[in-house]
């Protein structure tokens, strides 16, 4: 019989009804060769153990209890201190960094008192059809001694055309003391102190003799003046 | 699946699972790696695995790997004759030889001759494991008893 193996795996599985075991153990009684490979066929099932061997695993992958309390917050405790200590050290970093900047800031450069930083007179461009009016002088309250005549005078209007016209007024003895006024025109250079007009030769002496005094400059740079300082 | 559920699933079936890795490659060493990957895969998945299944997601999870083991180290148990150590024996152990007989057997076979005969497990869980059909694990465990009988068969007419 072709199925015969075939009955004889299912009636070892398991797999026949018991109507159906009892017509293959018929069939096998009445065909003893079939007895043999029955006996193989249920040979097959001696290799199953009664016992499981132990490999020794069970300790290697058992699994440690941890605390509820670690399980369920040392994700947010473990970023909430990582977080902390990257905060505190970039607060020093920042601190120290601040502090470097102040103790290594640039210092300002001391001027010493005698040396002044030394003015230069930015070039002038004038140009070919440019007309450069001559500089109103203020007139000082002052007047010199060594006022000149009136005929030095009137030969310096000739020489000089920068002259400043001053009104002194002279008493004269009369009896109704009339004031008359006398008009005197001097050089700006001259005028310094209070005027002394009967001394006028004598003045006019001690002009030849004395050096020139000049007066004092005024120091405030016009906005064209280029300052260059000596330090650079 | 809580810790205590994983580390009884741990109890009950480890050496389960290293024995039908170890039957299913013929060596211990690389059936004891088998085990600890996949009680691995286990705990990395405790939360979607479910404690009424664990056992065949087990098996299933160590049959995998051992065919990936076998597949990458091209292994071929398969031997067409007889072990000459059966040969040296006057009355040699039935249970030894058919247990050595699984050898002689294609992967597929022998996986389920063990699950089969050392698990339990029916047709249909063996189908679900082994992603086949009923019918198919009844064709393949029929052939693979077969062979086995027709060794055991040789071997008696040789004594």
């Amino acid at each position: 019989m072709e199925n015969i193996e075939q009955l004889i795996f299912d009636y070892h599985e398991g797999n026949l009804s018991d109507a159906e075991k009892a017509e293959l153990l018929n069939i096998i009684h009445q065909n003893p060769e079939y007895e043999k490979d029955f006996a193989l066929w249920a040979q097959t099932y001696a290799h199953v153990p009664n016992n499981v061997p132990d490999y020794g695993l069970t300790g290697l992958l058992l699994q440690k209890a941890v605390p509820v309390w670690y399980s369920q917050y040392w994700l947010p405790l473990s970023i909430g201190a990582v977080s902390i200590i990257i905060g505190i050290i970039g607060f020093f970093s920042w601190f120290h960094e601040k502090d470097n900047n102040f103790y290594n800031a640039p210092k300002q450069e001391h001027r010493s008192p005698i040396l002044e930083p030394i003015y230069l007179v930015k070039p002038q461009t004038i140009k070919s059809r440019q007309v450069i009016a001559p500089q109103k002088k203020q007139i000082p309250k002052a007047v010199n001694k060594n006022l000149q005549t009136e005929a030095t005078l009137k030969k310096n209007i000739a020489e000089n055309k920068e002259l400043i016209l001053i009104v002194v007024p002279v008493e004269e003895p009369n009896e109704k003391k009339q004031v008359t006024v006398t008009t005197i025109i001097a050089r700006p250079d001259t005028l310094t102190n209070t005027t002394n007009i009967n001394n006028q030769t004598t003045n006019e002496e001690k002009m030849k003799s004395k050096p020139k005094r000049k007066l004092p400059l005024n120091l405030k740079p016009s906005p064209d003046f280029m300052p260059v300082n000596p330090n650079f | 699946m809580s810790l205590q559920l994983y580390n009884n699933a741990v109890k009950d079936y480890n050496n389960r699972i290293c024995r039908f890795a170890d039957k299913l490659l013929m060596d211990s060493n690389v059936a004891k790696d088998i085990t600890q990957e996949t009680y691995t895969r286990l705990w990395e998945n405790r939360t979607s695995v479910d404690f009424l299944n664990v056992k065949s997601w087990l098996f299933t999870t160590a049959y995998r790997l051992s065919m990936d083991h076998l597949n990458r180290s091209k292994r071929y148990l398969k031997e067409d004759s007889i072990p000459e150590r059966w040969l040296e024996q006057d009355q040699p152990d039935l249970q030894k030889i058919v247990s050595d007989s699984l050898a002689l057997l294609p992967e597929m076979q022998r996986s389920i001759v063990l699950l089969k005969d050392y698990e339990g497990y029916s047709y249909e869980e063996i189908g679900q494991m082994l992603d086949l059909n009923e019918s198919q694990v009844k064709v393949y465990l029929f052939r693979a008893r077969k062979k086995i009988k027709d060794y055991i068969g040789d071997l008696k007419l040789v004594f």
